[in-house]
């Protein structure tokens, strides 16, 4: 079916073209016999290419051979950059602490999430002096992302996970634990779970904690920023107090329905923390 | 190229000699103009002699060569507009010298036909012709040379040449 004789007549001809066996191949060849460029071009052109050679050759070092040699400075810029940076985190973790709470991602949902998981645990624990870290088991180390207790916890899990085994050991516990003070929690996106909350007092907000976290705040200072944690600790603590101190003026004032919702926040914000005798009435 | 690219001159004018005749001829026919034939014919080898350094074998030379080319003659037509050239416009080619007179008498006849003939073509079915016979190009190369594809250039390929046959009957069978 497609042999040379089925071709249509102009594929026939396309062929022998290709294959220079057209007529209008010969005939073209014959045409063009002879014809030729100027031989006056072939001295310019010619004369054009021999002045670009030795041009070139009489140039300097182009920018092609310092292209070459810009990989070592290339790489030790960035070492250099990079030692920098990490000495300025080191030299300065509280700066860089807040940087990280500055970033948008820098407070996932699971940081919001903790204090809804460890409120009902709160709610159940016997109210002992110093149950802080059997009564309310505080939830993983993923529940502070956002908020590294110190700046190594920033760089890697791994070394946050031992600071934390650490402040545990060191830590004191019970009353102790409780009396140290601490910041307030980072700023997160509010969830409907938490909006009710937008409206709770700072000092409120400040005093919710957990034992994990205690712990961690408790644990010696490393680095040059640690004393600055521990005076938001001391400040954090100082709120705390003083919104149970809120709590018995509404309640000496005659304002039973407002001291008993003003504890119940001051519980969700603060659910391990032992709700003390002579406001548990109102806790009940 | 490649030796001509590390600096030898002699390269070059080995590549010049090939290469000078088949690119003044298609130029010449694609321009319908001596004038402007030998301007084009220098500046494509500028561009040669310019890109020596940057020049990588990406493609055969010739290719490159006639893509230079054919970037040229685009140029050229935009600021003529030049759809077909008329008849007359055409050049007049002497024949070699060394022909009898009537040889000569009747290859001029010929090959002045075949220009006129091929002066009617639209200049895209001329340039496929003229890569092809000047050039030595495939339809693969005729296509990366003008940016079109293969069956376009056939097709270009197919009209030539019929148009070809249909002019010069008497002396094609």
């Amino acid at each position: 079916m497609s042999g040379p004789e089925r071709q249509a007549p102009d594929d026939k001809l396309l062929e022998d073209f290709l294959d220079g066996r057209s007529p209008a191949s010969r005939a073209w060849r014959e045409a063009m016999r002879g014809e030729s460029a100027p031989p006056e071009m072939e001295g310019a052109v010619l004369d054009m290419a021999r002045r670009e050679i030795e041009e070139a050759a009489a140039r300097p070092p182009s920018r092609d051979r310092f292209r070459d040699r810009r990989w070592p400075f290339a790489l030790a810029a960035v070492l250099v950059l990079s030692f920098s940076t990490l000495l300025t985190i080191v030299q300065d973790p509280a700066a860089h602490k807040d940087a990280m709470m500055a970033a948008p991602d820098a407070a996932p949902a699971a940081a919001v999430v903790l204090p809804e998981a460890a409120a009902p645990v709160a709610v159940e624990a016997p109210p002992q002096p110093a149950p802080v870290r059997e009564a309310a088991p505080a939830p993983k180390p993923q529940a502070f992302p956002a908020r590294p207790s110190s700046p190594a916890s920033a760089m890697s899990a791994g070394s946050a996970d031992a600071l934390r085994d650490r402040a545990a050991a060191d830590a004191p516990s019970g009353p102790e634990a409780a009396a140290m003070a601490m910041p307030a929690p980072p700023p997160a996106a509010p969830t409907a779970t938490e909006e009710s909350r937008q409206a709770e007092p700072d000092e409120l907000k400040a005093a919710r904690r957990t034992p994990e976290m205690l712990q961690q705040r408790a644990a010696p200072p490393a680095f040059a920023g640690a004393a600055k944690l521990e005076r938001e600790e001391a400040e954090s603590e100082a709120a705390a107090a003083t919104g149970l101190e809120r709590i018995r003026r509404l309640l000496a004032e005659g304002h039973e329905e407002q001291a008993r919702q003003a504890l119940a926040a001051w519980r969700r914000q603060w659910p391990e923390r032992p709700v003390p005798e002579d406001l548990k009435r109102l806790a009940d | 190229m490649l030796q001509y690219r590390n600096g030898s001159m002699a390269a070059f004018e080995t590549l010049y000699r090939r290469h000078k005749d088949p690119l003044w001829r298609y130029l010449l026919r694609g321009a319908e103009d001596r004038e402007a034939c030998n301007e084009m014919f220098q500046d494509v080898w500028a561009s040669v002699v310019r890109s020596r350094t940057s020049w990588e074998p990406r493609a055969r030379f010739t290719t490159w060569l006639y893509t230079l080319a054919h970037n040229r003659l685009v140029d050229y037509y935009r600021l003529r507009t030049l759809a077909t050239a008329p008849l007359e416009e055409a050049e007049d080619v002497a024949g070699p010298e060394h022909e009898s007179p009537d040889a000569a008498a009747r290859n001029a006849q010929l090959r002045q036909r075949l220009l006129d003939t091929l002066a009617q073509l639209p200049h895209e079915q001329r340039e496929a012709f003229l890569l092809k016979e000047e050039g030595g190009l495939s339809l693969e190369e005729i296509g990366q040379a003008t940016g079109v594809g293969r069956e376009t250039v056939k097709s270009r390929l197919r009209y030539a040449l019929a148009k070809l046959r249909q002019e010069l009957s008497d002396v094609w069978p």
